[in-house]
């Protein structure tokens, strides 16, 4: 862990982003209600809330990703202000040169990174940061034709800072690599200080050590502080509940959203996240019922598999429902499932025997939908062999599997969103009396259902009774629940008679 | 010797084409069936002035290819807000009124180029000038072949410099993630009018050059057949690259050549010939999907 000094913030600080009054509602759910805040230089700010309670919204909206419905945002951090006031005129979205628009905003001074990196792929590392810098007349056809002189002064200036940051970020030598063949951590630490290069004075960060490794944060955070020390850049950091404690020490604002309002405190009281807190959330007691054995495995990158088995689960011989052996899987040029600690690749493995309910917790961005990917048969695993019911399905495609007996709830919403409520059930052959669970919603069209319903109907669907043995795959399934909800489904997935074993991913943390 | 020759001839406008429409295809991952709209816009521009005003080809080329670059805002700025299979649909919308407009747009009453009968509709326009460089009269086979080559030549420089520049670059990486160039301050929608207007201004070279070569230029130029055409150029030769569109053109001006050799009755063989770029087209999207020497995938 590096150690970690901040440039020390000052009251007389200049305000470098000030925002009032910002409403955002989606299809009639308010997400953000009258908010107020104010950034100065060399603030370092933690975004956080609960899952749902609108970080990324805000993140947008500041970045000028997404338009709220009304308020005032002024941006003083590139010498002269500019002020965007909502809902806007028709007039002012005609003029091309106004437009609260993301270039627009980024010109202000404002960077982001995404959680999932973004990286132009098919670009070599140094082009990747060279695009960030500004090539006045390399950018323009008609100079990049004519004036080749000029394009290649700067373009030679360009590519020596390119490489010097390379250099800085410990990637020397590997400048012609291609973008998608670095590791997660160093694609990160390659995003932030592209943002950086555009000539950014505030930061917004997404995210920035989900899926990393111990030596990944450690980079990264030592790439933050030399950022706040040495530049004096502003960061608002979004960051999950889990890697919050890393960022103890560097963060001098809270801003907690909650309930639709942001509530902004110095960052005196550490944030503290007790491990059992988040290893064992309290409704897990729903899944287990009493006298239940729970057994907890630590898995690389920060997850953790808790096992529920009943207490005579040892006295009689119980066979293996799902075997994942040895299994590697790749997005693009990357490995996402298979690595351990180090960025080895030491392969997946996992076996769930029946009669048990198995939770695996795992940060944003570990793979964990990947995984539940390459069990349905949806993405195809670069390594590894996955056997259901003692039969290798590698070779099967998603409905032979679905015939073998696997059952999958994915967390994307994939519901027929023109059907109503009453067809979608009963094409799903499901004998559930849906009065009990949809009283009234029944003959109304699934796009028009609130995101928790939709997540009921879609776990109604998947977890429907049948006739033959059944492993039930579920990937985040209580996203959109409240907590009455969750136990009311738990009571009907543990009353699926033919059930011989559950697997369920959730996010790290997860409170209904 | 002759026949070679207008291979070549040939060969060289579809190089141009290739090469330009993989500006907005390969480069700006923009899929665009309007390309042959303006090659028509040229070859008519540039025939209608020799043809009409006595102008030398030249000043019509140029002022053709101006007229295309700035009718390419028609598609251009329907990508500012539509991708994928929705550009594909507008780029199909403003390929079928040019091509009707071209084809329609005549009056037997009129003179040719007046403003009544400025296309001579489904007649085209016949006896088009051969075209005249600074005082080199272009007119035997020979010379229209070097001339021809040294277009395609000049036309593929432009291209290959404004690919390697920065302007390139940025046109990459918009390709690859819009939204992150635009969160580093790209006017990415600018930089689509300017590769589709490019792309354009030299599909109209490549319209003079054949209006001026065949000495005659109907409506077929502009029709969704060409169109399609110069795409499977690109997407059988390779997309993203420089070399593929080159490869691909010189397959696809080459295949009807080879079955020529087959003594096919030309009912059958211009069948055979449609069969087999379906065929081409169904193999390589399933073994090769970036083309035979590209290195981007159109998704």
């Amino acid at each position: 862990m590096p150690t970690i000094s901040v440039f020390p913030k000052s009251e007389e600080a200049p305000i470098l982003l000030h925002a009032q009054g910002l409403c955002k509602a989606f299809g009639g759910q308010v997400v953000l209600d009258k908010i107020e805040l104010e950034l100065r230089q060399g603030e370092v700010i933690l975004l956080r809330g609960e899952n749902g309670s609108g970080k990324t919204t805000l993140l947008n909206i500041l970045t000028g990703n997404l338009k709220p419905d009304s308020g005032e945002i002024n941006y003083f951090s590139n010498g002269s202000p500019r002020s965007y006031c909502f809902p806007q005129r028709w007039w002012q979205e005609l003029n091309p040169f106004d437009h609260f628009t993301p270039e627009f905003v980024a010109r202000e001074g404002i960077g982001r990174t995404w959680q999932d990196v973004r990286l132009f792929g098919s670009q070599s590392l140094r082009d990747n940061l060279a695009i960030a810098m500004s090539n006045r007349f390399g950018d323009n056809p008609f100079f990049a034709l004519f004036s080749p002189h000029h394009v290649i002064e700067r373009e030679v200036e360009i590519n020596q800072a390119a490489n010097t940051m390379l250099t800085h970020l410990g990637l020397a030598g590997r400048e012609d690599s291609s973008a998608d063949k670095i590791s997660l951590g160093q694609s990160k630490r390659v995003a932030i200080a592209r943002a950086v290069l555009s000539g950014a004075k505030i930061l917004f960060l997404d995210e920035p050590l989900s899926g990393l490794d111990r030596q990944g944060i450690n980079d990264v955070l030592t790439l933050l502080q030399s950022l706040v020390n040495e530049q004096h850049l502003t960061l608002v950091i979004v960051e999950h509940l889990f890697n919050q404690s890393h960022l103890q020490g560097l963060i001098t604002t809270d801003w907690l959203l909650d309930n639709r309002d942001i509530t902004v405190s110095t960052a005196q009281t550490p944030i503290h996240v007790s491990s059992t807190d988040t290893a064992r959330p309290a409704w897990f007691s729903l899944l287990a019922g009493k006298n239940t054995d729970f057994i907890e495995e630590s898995l690389p990158h920060g997850a953790l598999l808790t096992r529920i088995r009943q207490p005579d689960f040892f006295n009689s011989p119980s066979n293996p429902v799902l075997e994942i052996k040895d299994l590697v899987i790749n997005r693009g040029q990357r490995d996402i499932i298979g690595l351990d600690d180090q960025g080895d690749i030491r392969g997946f493995s996992l076996t769930l025997y029946e009669g048990e309910i198995v939770i695996l917790q795992a940060p944003n961005g570990w793979g964990k939908s990947t995984l539940i990917g390459a069990i349905s048969g949806l993405i195809t695993p670069r390594l590894g062999d996955i056997c259901l019911f003692g039969q290798s399905i590698n070779d099967n495609p998603v409905w032979e599997r679905i015939h073998k007996g696997l059952k999958v709830l994915t967390s994307n919403e994939k519901l027929f969103p023109n059907l109503s409520v009453k067809e979608i059930i009963e094409i799903t052959n499901n004998q559930t009396d849906i009065s009990i669970f949809f009283p009234n919603i029944a003959n109304r069209k699934c796009s028009s259902l609130s995101g928790g319903e939709k997540q009921r109907l879609a776990f109604l669907c998947q977890i429907a009774p049948s006739l033959s043995s059944t492993l039930n795959v579920l990937d985040e399934p209580f996203h959109g629940l409240d907590y009455n909800a969750v136990a009311e489904v738990i009571t009907h997935l543990l009353s699926g008679l033919k059930t011989k074993a559950v697997f369920i991913t959730i996010p790290f943390g997860y409170k209904p | 010797m002759n026949y070679l020759l207008h291979l070549l001839v040939y060969f060289d406008i579809y190089a141009i084409l290739a090469l330009s429409l993989n500006l907005v295809v390969g480069y700006c991952g923009l899929l665009t069936l309007a390309h042959a709209s303006f090659y028509a816009i040229g070859g008519y521009a540039c025939a209608l002035l020799m043809l009409t005003a006595n102008w030398g080809f030249l000043p019509a080329m140029l002022t053709g290819a101006f007229l295309s670059a700035v009718a390419s805002l028609t598609i251009s700025l329907s990508a500012w807000r539509l991708r994928g299979d929705f550009f594909v649909l507008a780029s199909l919308a403003v390929q079928t009124l040019i091509y009707s407009a071209i084809y329609n747009w005549s009056s037997s009453k009129y003179p040719i180029g007046s403003w009544e009968n400025l296309t001579n509709g489904s007649f085209g326009l016949t006896g088009i000038p051969s075209p005249k460089l600074f005082g080199w009269e272009i007119n035997g086979t020979f010379d229209y072949a070097v001339f021809a080559t040294g277009v395609a030549g000049l036309c593929g420089f432009i291209l290959w410099r404004l690919k390697s520049s920065p302007w390139g670059r940025l046109l990459l990486a918009m390709r690859d993630d819009e939204l992150a160039a635009r969160g580093l301050g790209k006017n990415t929608r600018l930089a689509k009018i300017q590769a589709i207007a490019i792309a354009s201004a030299i599909a109209a070279v490549a319209g003079a050059l054949y209006a001026t070569h065949v000495r005659y230029l109907n409506p077929d130029s502009a029709s969704l057949d060409e169109s399609i055409l110069m795409l499977n150029m690109v997407i059988v030769g390779g997309l993203g690259n420089f070399r593929g569109p080159l490869v691909g053109a010189a397959i696809l001006v080459g295949l009807p050549e080879i079955l020529r050799f087959f003594d096919f009755p030309d009912a059958q063989a211009a069948n055979l010939r449609l069969l087999i770029y379906g065929l081409l087209l169904v193999l390589l999207m399933h073994f090769r999907p970036q083309g035979i020497a590209g290195n981007y995938r159109l998704e």
